[in-house]
């Protein structure tokens, strides 16, 4: 296929399988568009994931020399540099449906206080498009990949009229609910692209709450099932496995006309012609093949006369709180497995309460790892040994409630990936360096974050562990990466229109997270799918009108 | 993920525990143990010698011993532990020293050393704490029988929390 595709030119070149990559080949295909997707990987198949398999099962097959499906990219295959006071620690899958195979599942739409933020607060530039433009394709996404959750409608959590119904809360966050009433803070029910019931031809939830495996039913959103199995059924979609994408090319006129990539295995260079691409590799990934398709037009890489690929890089702050609730100190442990991961979510607050802060844009907060879990790692924070300890122990295993607040890191010039032509990759391919940092007004957002956590905790007269005050996850960790290819309404500061179509080279579009201009305090998934179901029909549109 | 990230990461830490009806056949999702638990009768230690491995075996007792369930031996926590050493050469050398003082003691004397290492916060004992807390709390003894864990399992409904004095007053489940 690869010899009988060398010379053929492709409608769309699509390059990636995540939820980006793979919406847009859907979204295609059923237009009756013709796309060939690059994955850098292979399928991952449900029927060989560990799924259901208990610590000590897991232990014993290791043992037996059996190996878990291999999701995560080891770093030594394809290195990323940070300076060494820098680190930023970046989750990356290759292979069919990317990181959806293990995602977080929590869909959140973003509000007009998002898209309008910087607009207000004059820090960078605001979102080309406003929560109408986007709001009939939450719709879609909604609707088509089946998303759980209430009936609440706020300004920076706007509602669905699609949800599934929400699952049951479970005791520790029923108590936190209250807790968080009497001092002020509300809780919403959690919104999650798991399937509480049947939908769409793909299965329910069985509450297992094994869903970081990757689910052996598909009952959660991922590309491979939900997107790429029905874009195949169409005839009109061809994947190359393990071709890693290297280069945009582009000839004479500065338009794409190719992408060069490399066999995974093999490393033999090819090429295929394309008419369009669709960069959607995910961000550093996607930002690296621009910044790596240098060209006498395209000097400083594609799109980037501007100098504004690559930079302004955004992560999101966090970190973690545990206690002890009361109430279920020494109760009887229940299956808390529930749609693992949180069943309600705390949606930021710190725009409407009228006071005023000394920093800009917000914070909410997820509960994972609430209830009963599959380890008792806390029993390491508490005193002692013996039996006095085992048994105090058992006794706070079925009252660990988790904080996690997540918060809004501002975009930075400074804050950057770049290529280095010195340091290659096993393909000769100049290799991505993250150069990332939080900075002052990060630093007070934490300060708010841990006082609103522990008040919390507080609140509920939970037994708090041990914790470092303004301590912050490693950047990388929250795997929200974006910014580096940022849409804006300016093509001096931005890369992309609101479409995710470059604004100098008109048949390239990336849809991925890297498009965000801000990254929110909420998770990116959800508008990843729909922005991406946006651009893709912008594009079939563009395309049969004869302008691409 | 995290779960996620929970992270993605391939061992997710989410459980859950015992104590209402189950349906560990929906779905088709068998229900049985691909193993059996506790201390295999052949088990070989891999990185320690035998004296070591002895010793380890009532050290990992005396932090989580047997009461009314298994203790860290009965679930072969020092197995386990043997075998994550195995795997990590330094961290055995330096795990090796550590040991090395209890192995000529009797337990009397092992009991009173472990005591004062634990007032002093020695590492050795937080490292040997914390091990045997992920290898014992990882067996079925520490984590079905101990503490009534009974997640990863199929079933056809989450009730969630049903007591009422949990509840917000005047909210929706």
């Amino acid at each position: 296929m690869q010899n009988a595709a060398a010379n053929e030119v492709h409608d769309v070149v699509v390059i990636g399988s995540g939820a980006a990559g793979g919406m847009v080949a859907w979204n295609l295909t059923r237009q009756g568009v013709n796309v060939l997707l690059l994955d850098a990987g292979t399928p991952f198949r449900r029927a060989s994931f560990w799924t259901h398999v208990k610590p000590w099962e897991w232990r014993a097959r290791l043992e037996a020399g059996r190996k878990p499906p291999q999701f995560r990219l080891d770093d030594r295959e394809q290195p990323v540099d940070t300076p060494k006071d820098k680190p930023f620690d970046l989750f990356r899958v290759w292979g069919r449906g990317g990181k959806t195979n293990v995602w977080g599942r929590v869909s959140l739409r973003y509000g007009d206080v998002d898209f309008e933020g910087p607009a207000k607060d004059g820090w960078e530039i605001p979102w080309p498009i406003r929560y109408k433009d986007i709001a009939p394709y939450y719709d879609n996404v909604d609707r088509f990949i089946g998303v759980n959750g209430g009936d609440e409608d706020l300004d920076v959590l706007p509602g669905s009229r699609y949800h599934l119904p929400p699952p049951a809360l479970r005791c520790g966050e029923q108590l936190l609910r209250k807790a968080g009433k009497s001092i002020g803070i509300e809780f919403v029910h959690g919104r999650r692209a798991v399937l509480t019931k049947p939908h769409n031809g793909h299965s329910a939830c069985h509450y297992c709450g094994a869903c970081g495996r990757g689910c052996d039913v598909a009952a959660f959103f991922n590309a491979t099932d939900y997107l790429l199995a029905p874009a195949l059924k169409t005839g009109r979609l061809k994947i190359i496995d393990n071709a890693v994408a290297a280069r945009v090319l582009t000839g004479g006129d500065g338009r794409a006309n190719a992408v060069q990539y490399f066999d995974r295995y093999s490393k033999a260079e090819r090429q295929v012609k394309a008419r369009i691409v669709v960069v959607a590799a995910s961000c550093i990934d996607s930002t690296r093949i621009l910044l790596n398709s240098k060209s006498h037009r395209h000097p400083n890489g594609l799109g980037n006369s501007n100098d504004v690929v690559g930079r302004y890089l955004i992560e999101q702050i966090r970190f973690h709180m545990s206690g002890f609730v009361p109430d279920l100190i020494g109760a009887k442990a229940l299956n808390d497995d529930g749609i693992s991961g949180e069943h309600m979510y705390m949606p930021r607050y710190n725009h409407r309460d009228g006071r005023k802060r000394d920093y800009l844009r917000g914070f909410g907060m997820q509960l994972w790892n609430t209830g009963a879990q599959a380890n008792a790692a806390f029993a390491k924070q508490l005193d002692g040994f013996g039996l006095d300890f085992k048994r105090r122990v058992k006794e706070r295993y079925p009252a660990l409630v988790s904080l996690h607040p997540y918060g809004e890191v501002l975009p930075r010039k400074e804050n950057r990936v770049v290529t280095d032509p010195a340091r290659l990759d096993r393909y000769g391919v100049p290799v991505a360096r993250i150069e990332f940092t939080t900075g002052e007004n990060e630093r007070k957002m934490a300060a708010e974050m841990y006082e609103m956590a522990e008040s919390l905790l507080r609140s509920a007269k939970a037994e708090i562990l041990p914790f470092e005050r303004g301590a912050i996850d490693t950047p990388g960790l929250a795997i929200h990466e974006h910014g580096t290819i940022r849409m804006g309404s300016d093509p001096k500061r931005s890369v992309l229109n609101g479409y995710c179509q470059m604004h100098e080279v008109k048949n390239v579009f990336c849809p991925d997270g890297a498009a965000f201009p801000t990254s929110t305090e909420k998770n990116p998934t959800l508008t990843i799918l729909a922005l991406a179901w946006r651009s893709s029909d912008y594009l079939a549109a563009e395309m049969k009108a004869g302008r691409l | 993920m995290p779960s996620r990230r929970e992270v993605l990461a391939s061992i997710a830490a989410t459980g859950t525990v015992a104590g209402r009806a189950q349906t560990p056949e929906a779905h088709g999702h068998p229900g049985h143990d691909e193993t059996a638990g506790g201390v295999p009768a052949a088990a070989r230690p891999k990185a320690l010698n035998a004296s070591e491995f002895e010793t380890l075996g009532e050290l990992v007792e005396m932090i989580i011993p047997r009461g009314e369930t298994p203790g860290a031996r009965d679930a072969g926590a020092h197995l386990i532990i043997d075998s994550m050493l195995a795997s990590q050469r330094a961290r055995a050398a330096s795990f090796r020293k550590g040991l090395a003082p209890f192995l000529k003691l009797d337990n009397a004397k092992r009991l009173e050393r472990l005591t004062a290492l634990h007032a002093a916060r020695d590492s050795f004992f937080h490292t040997l704490k914390d091990m045997t807390i992920d290898a014992y709390y990882s067996t079925r003894e520490g984590l079905v029988t101990e503490l009534g864990w009974s997640g990863y399992t199929a079933l056809a409904e989450f009730k969630g929390c049903t007591h009422p004095e949990h509840q917000l007053p005047g909210a929706k489940a």
